[in-house]
Formats: C-alpha cells, sequence, structure tokens
C-alpha cells in the first residue's frame, strides 16, 4: 500500500511560506505575493538559501516587504532614493538633497504612520509627493481634493513638524513631533480625512 | 549696495516669483517653491520688472541657468495676510526689483503661499527648450 503522501508548511519571518512536498523530493517556497521557488530537498532551512544566494535576505526597509494594501506608496518611497543623488540646487530656489539618514528617518516616519493606518483605522494612505526642501530636508505633500496636508522631515534634531487641513470637517492640525515617535494626533487626523 | 533706495510695496501690487522647476512637477507650484534656505525667498517687484520673463533672468544668479525657472505671481496683499509675512523691496547692486518675503516658512504658511499663486505666468520649460 502506498504511504499518504505529506506536505510540510510553515511560515517564517511572516513573509515566506515553506513548503515540502514528499511526493515530488523537492521543497518549495512561496513569498508573499504569489512567487514560488523551488528547491531540491537538502536544504530546507531560509537560512541556507540566503547564504546560498537563492532567497532573498531580509528586506533592508520595511516597505520592501510586499504588502499589497500599501504597494502603491512602497513604490513612491523606493523611488524617491533618486533624492539623495540630485544636484545641489539651493541658490537657485531649488533642492538640497538629503542625506540617506535623513532620507531613511523621513520614509520610515512615513511608513510607520501608513502602517498604523490601516491596522487601526482600516484606512489606506495615498502616495504623497515626495521632495527635497531647499534645506537638505524632505517634505510629503498631499493635495486631494478633500483634503491638504505637508509634513517637513528637518535634516536636523530629527524634527518633524506638519499642517493639515480638509474642507469637509473644517478643521487643520498643526504639531511638531520627532521621526521616531509614533504620532497619534496624525494618525486620528488621516483616519478623519481618509 | 544698491545705488537704488528702499520703497514700501503697496498692498495691491505684484511680486513674481521664480519657481524651479523641480518644484512644479506639473507645471503648477507646489510648497516647497516658496521656502528657501535662509526664509527669505526673493521676488521681483513687478513696478520695476512688469515682463515676467524678463524677471526669470534677472532672478537667476547664473543666467545660464534661468531656463530651470517658471514664473508666479503673488499679491503683495494677500501675502502679508498670512501671520508674520512681510513683503521688503530689498534692491540688489543688478536688481532694482528685488524683493523679499520675510518669515518663517512653516507648513500652514508654505501651503498658503501656493495658495494665492497665481500658478505659472511663463510655463515651467522643458530640458530641450531653446532660449
Amino acid at each position: 500500500m502506498t504511504p499518504a503522501l505529506q506536505t510540510q508548511e510553515k511560515t517564517v519571518d511572516h513573509q515566506y511560506t515553506f513548503f515540502h512536498r514528499q511526493e515530488r523530493g523537492l521543497s518549495e517556497w512561496q513569498d508573499n505575493s504569489k512567487r514560488k521557488y523551488e528547491l531540491e530537498s537538502d536544504s530546507q532551512s531560509y537560512f541556507d538559501w540566503v547564504a546560498k544566494g537563492i532567497a532573498p535576505s531580509k528586506p533592508e526597509y520595511p516597505w520592501e516587504n510586499y504588502n499589497p494594501e500599501l504597494a502603491e506608496l512602497a513604490e513612491e518611497i523606493k523611488k524617491s532614493l533618486y533624492l539623495i543623488k540630485i544636484p545641489d540646487e539651493s541658490d537657485l530656489n531649488g533642492p538640497k538633497p538629503p542625506d540617506k539618514e535623513t532620507w531613511e528617518k523621513g520614509c520610515k516616519f512615513l511608513w510607520r504612520h501608513a502602517e498604523k493606518l490601516l491596522k487601526f483605522a482600516n484606512k489606506r494612505l495615498e502616495k504623497p509627493i515626495i521632495s527635497a526642501t531647499p534645506k537638505g530636508g524632505m517634505r510629503f505633500y498631499w493635495n486631494k481634493p478633500g483634503y491638504r496636508m505637508l509634513i517637513t522631515i528637518h535634516p536636523v534634531k530629527n524634527r518633524v513638524t506638519y499642517y493639515g487641513d480638509n474642507a469637509k470637517w473644517k478643521n487643520w492640525e498643526e504639531r511638531e513631533t520627532t521621526v521616531d515617535e509614533l504620532d497619534y494626533k496624525l494618525i486620528s487626523w488621516f483616519t478623519l480625512v481618509l | 549696495m544698491s545705488k537704488w533706495g528702499t520703497e514700501t510695496i503697496p498692498a495691491e501690487d505684484r511680486v513674481f516669483r521664480n519657481i524651479n522647476k523641480r518644484y512644479a512637477p506639473d507645471g503648477v507650484p507646489t510648497p516647497d517653491a516658496f521656502d528657501d534656505k535662509d526664509d527669505e525667498p526673493s521676488v521681483c517687484w513687478e513696478k520695476h520688472c512688469p515682463d515676467p520673463a524678463e524677471c526669470r533672468k534677472k532672478m537667476s544668479r547664473n543666467p545660464d541657468v534661468y531656463n530651470l525657472f517658471g514664473v508666479c505671481a503673488l499679491n503683495v496683499g494677500q501675502v502679508r495676510s498670512i501671520p508674520l509675512q512681510e513683503v521688503i523691496h530689498k534692491p540688489s547692486k543688478k536688481n532694482r526689483s528685488h524683493s523679499i518675503i520675510k518669515g518663517e516658512k512653516t507648513e500652514r504658511v508654505l501651503l498658503k503661499l501656493c495658495e494665492i499663486a497665481n500658478g505659472p505666468i511663463v510655463a515651467v520649460p522643458t530640458d530641450n527648450e531653446v532660449e
């Protein structure tokens, strides 16, 4: 009698699901975007696969984790990396490129708030216009039919300042925070207007 | 030292602001366009420079790069209605119309300036534009 075929399944790091299918003599894993990869069964550890260069290593930035609801925002953030390489045009009414640290901190701040907004309020943050300021900081700008929001990531002292207003509730929010914080006022403002 | 004296700019007059094309992605200025590293964005007073295209040239420190800019107009009275903002005539050696918008540029101020800007008068030129 043929033994029942077995499939082992294991989720690692919330991103990758591993399968070992006895009948095929292969291991298979898929990431959250449903791309599948097959491997010989002699190495089943995710870390083995990373070491062999088969599986991607853990993403460097949180927005590199695939999340279909925030995919558009993630794409915009990834594209904004060019800002650190633009020429300094601060003498020409233009931008000064932020350093990489400012870019990282700013994007992490934006992403952190987008994730919490999705988790707590099930609201999807729309992609902003991402720009470099003449002082070497960054800005996120939303100019939408119902609301406006402008967030500045300053290049010094981890300062973040923002102002937003909206037509529907006729209210506004203006505050100062730091890049490492989770600003619940900002989240609740977006919850209201989105 | 400027050879021209400073004057008071009447509220009904307009000033022109050179907009770096990086700050007008769709031909419309974003709030960054009114920010400046010294919180004193330069503008051109219409009285001494009525042609916005001329202003575009005058305000470029390097004349070779003036095609980097578009120009939009701001009503002086509307700018002054924003708290802590003042439009001051500050002629330079070569430019009698040179003025500044003095005051801290918070996000609220930048959005307001963006709102009252009359949109680009001279379209933001493309990279291929031949002047």
